[in-house]
């Protein structure tokens, strides 16, 4: 199993397992943490799943597809290390990834 | 299909037919524990009903979206979870939270659909991008306010709709329509 912790926007921090293969998004949902909402069930069409990867994570991942780029340029609360966790899946390397939750979505 | 008939016996002639068939609301349990019904269980924006404490969230609820007032039904998954907040946030005693902009996906194999606003009282359409690319969208506006954008493969389109939708800024259709002028200048206009 891996981790992930999901800080919220004051701070409060959650490690929950995440198995390989889901996505980030899921892995919160799953666990009823708080903040991200996902109200397109995770097709890439709303944003409302957007996180900030930890400045040490974010090299590690993918680069995001032009769709997922375009949905987060038009977000209030972006910022350069902005996601949306819908689109990343968990893998062994991303073991112990940190992301923050904005404070709100959309 | 060659051709379709209708009842006063014009005929249509056609190669295809599309066939949408819409929805009633079953809404027998709200007419019968009193509840005003019209087209669906009649709501208010934090989903309460005709009858004190008693709220109803989701497909079958009829309800004016702001700015508008006429009442309508919305099916669709972030009308239902934003009635559900407001309802959550009804009960609780919570402020109730901004309302949304009315929007809706779809995808369909290689197309993705994203709508916001509602049509409806348009008297001007504006296209962006290139709809024999299959990337395009269309900008509806009333009066020189857009009311509901269509996008199709372009979702920087719809969020900037929906940006400018839920600031209810004026916009300029010409600049809109001017692909010189990215949407980050109108929305940022």
């Amino acid at each position: 199993m891996s981790t992930v912790t999901f800080v919220e926007h004051d701070g409060i921090a959650h490690t929950v397992e995440v198995p390989v293969g889901m996505s980030l998004k899921d892995g919160s949902v799953r666990h009823n943490l708080p903040g991200i909402v996902a109200e397109c069930g995770g097709m890439c069409s709303c944003a409302t799943c957007h996180v900030y990867i930890d400045e040490d994570w974010v090299d590690r991942l993918e680069e995001p597809d032009p769709e997922e780029s375009e949905l987060v340029e038009f977000l209030e609360n972006r910022a350069p290390t902005s996601r949306l966790s819908c689109q990343i899946l968990m893998a062994e390397e991303l073991d112990g990834i940190v992301v923050r939750v904005p404070e709100y979505q959309g | 299909v060659q051709a379709v008939v209708l009842s006063d016996g014009e005929r249509i002639a056609c190669d295809r037919v599309l066939v949408g068939i819409g929805a009633v609301p079953e809404d027998r349990l709200g007419r019968d524990a009193g509840l005003a019904c019209e087209d669906g269980v009649v709501v208010d924006a934090q989903g309460a009903t005709s009858a004190e404490r008693v709220w109803v969230a989701g497909d079958m609820t009829c309800r004016c979206v702001e700015g508008s007032e006429a009442r309508r039904r919305l099916e669709s998954i972030p009308s239902a979870t934003e009635q559900a907040r407001q309802v959550a946030a009804a009960i609780a005693g919570a402020s109730s939270p901004a309302p949304e902009v009315p929007w809706f996906w779809s995808d369909q194999f290689e197309l993705k659909l994203q709508i916001c606003g509602l049509l409806g009282g348009e008297d001007a359409v504006t296209a962006r991008g290139d709809p024999a690319a299959d990337r395009f969208a269309l900008f509806h506006t009333a009066a020189g306010r857009l009311i509901a954008v269509e996008a199709v493969n372009s979702p920087r389109d719809f969020m900037a709709g929906k940006t400018l939708l839920r600031e209810r800024r004026p916009v300029d259709l010409h600049r809109l329509g001017d692909e010189s002028v990215s949407l980050r200048e109108l929305v940022a206009a």
